[in-house]
């Protein structure tokens, strides 16, 4: 719920914050359905140990909450328009539906959004603990979550911060998305399984693998057989398609 | 000591502990994630696990945080002697802070105090439904205070009862606050709140809480 706040800084807080359809998010939900009628879909690229519940269809989505995730606890998901962005985590691609209808959106991937933050940030008590000590990644994950919550956001889009030069593109767009527990006014980011989405398989299988480089700001591929990965847009279209007819598209590395 | 929490242990820190890496992390997460889904009782068997201060070296204090997270969405809290051998573990202030969060977050927690309007006398801190923190605060106030006289670690409880700021952890801070041994103990609302807080919203957050200037 977070410290007491100026009422004009949390006015344009909430003035910063979308409910879809406005904002950035409709343009992406736009380019990530398979038709007009479907639902938008999602990827998410996870280790292949223990992913045999997406392919049985029996597998959530789940929702991250290590300390070092950027925008705190959240399913951590990427617009299918941006196919190939998130491949960087994980061979198995999962792809599933979601439904946007009403969500509150804070897109920092804004420049004026970004200030927002900082500005909320610094007037939090745990402020000077989260850039003064070597506490930082602690108490930075607990004041990511508290903004969050505070401000009742859905989902936050982020510029992607770990990036590989051929999977990886400038002006992609990942996705923290929360579930939420409790009543407004009081609201708790959820763990474990996301509700958010629905129909998750396991949709895309990636041959290249990927290691940390720079504690892990760039993920270098090992194999690097391929000088370039396949059009996004069509690649978007295909694996949508894959979805809809359980199908899997392999990418090669 | 706790034979499943023996056998589930090694499990608990892939999971919990950030030194093992987060891809780790996440995969063991998911990992129960999808367990839980299969299996109906093995929430119920993972989040009630009976803990005593002799359980605590069998994880490191991130996995004991990363479960208590857990458990805390399903289960009532730990025994509030593990959860004060847990806290005096460390004197690692994100841990600390962390602690006070489960505490007033508890569901029943909230269910009781969530709807707080401060209004009356606040309650006596050993009327509030947060056993554990309670006792750590009336300890502090009672003998826990630093050469300068004051409750160090009340003191860095109402800071941590200040960011989360929610109506639950506001009352705990009004209760905290309003109790005489707090201001015998250097409490002083005005004091301790000024550096926390902008000089636009500290008025109207004591008024709020009806705390004596």
């Amino acid at each position: 719920m977070s410290a007491p706040l100026p009422p004009a800084l949390e006015v344009e807080i909430e003035d910063a914050i979308e409910t879809y359809p406005d904002g950035r998010l409709a343009d992406l939900v736009e380019q990530s359905r398979f038709d007009e009628a479907s639902l938008p879909l999602i990827v998410k690229y996870t280790a292949a140990k223990w992913s045999a519940p997406y392919k049985r269809r029996t597998g959530r989505i789940h929702i991250s909450d290590s300390i070092d995730f950027t925008w705190g606890t959240g399913a951590y998901v990427t617009p299918l328009a941006c196919p190939y962005s998130s491949a960087i985590f994980g061979r198995v691609g999962v792809v599933a539906s979601f439904d946007p209808a009403g969500w509150r959106v804070f897109d920092a991937t804004e420049t004026r959004n970004q200030d927002l933050y900082l500005q909320w940030l610094r007037r939090q008590p745990l402020f000077r603990m989260s850039v003064l000590t070597m506490h930082s990644a602690l108490s930075n994950h607990f004041l990511r979550n508290d903004f969050r919550e505070r401000f009742e956001i859905d989902c936050v889009l982020f510029e992607p911060d770990q990036s590989n030069p051929v999977y990886t593109r400038r002006g992609d767009v990942w996705m923290a998305v929360a579930d939420f527990s409790g009543p407004s006014g009081g609201r708790r980011i959820k763990t474990g399984a996301s509700a958010r989405f629905e129909d998750a398989k396991l949709t895309v299988l990636v041959e290249e693998e990927f290691e940390d480089r720079l504690h892990g700001v760039v993920r270098g591929g090992l194999l690097e057989l391929s000088s370039g990965l396949p059009d996004p847009a069509q690649a978007t279209a295909k694996i949508a398609e894959a979805h809809a007819t359980d199908k899997i598209v392999r990418v090669r590395a | 000591m706790n034979g499943l929490l023996a056998l589930v242990a090694d499990f608990l820190e892939q999971a919990g502990n950030p030194a093992r890496g987060s891809e780790v992390n996440e995969l063991y997460r998911q990992r129960l994630s999808f367990l839980l889904e299969q299996d109906d009782g093995l929430e119920a068997l993972l989040s009630s696990l009976e803990l005593e201060p002799d359980d605590l070296p069998e994880l490191s204090v991130d996995a004991w945080l990363w479960y208590l997270r857990w458990r805390s969405e399903r289960h009532p809290p730990a025994g509030i002697d593990f959860l004060d051998a847990l806290y005096q573990a460390t004197e690692e202030p994100g841990v600390h802070a962390r602690m006070v969060e489960l505490a007033v977050r508890q569901p029943q927690v909230v269910e009781r105090l969530g709807g707080s309007q401060n209004e009356g006398p606040a309650p006596r801190l050993e009327e509030l439904p947060v056993p554990w923190l309670a006792r750590r605060l009336l300890f502090s106030l009672d003998h826990g205070r630093g050469d300068s006289g004051v409750a160090v670690e009340a003191s860095e409880i109402a800071v941590y009862l200040v960011q989360l700021g929610d109506p639950a952890s506001r009352a705990v801070l009004r209760s905290l606050l309003s109790d005489p041994r707090a201001l015998d103990a250097g409490l002083e609302p005005l004091q301790l709140l000024s550096p926390l807080l902008d000089r636009e919203v500290l008025e109207s957050f004591v008024d709020e809480l009806r705390l004596e200037r």
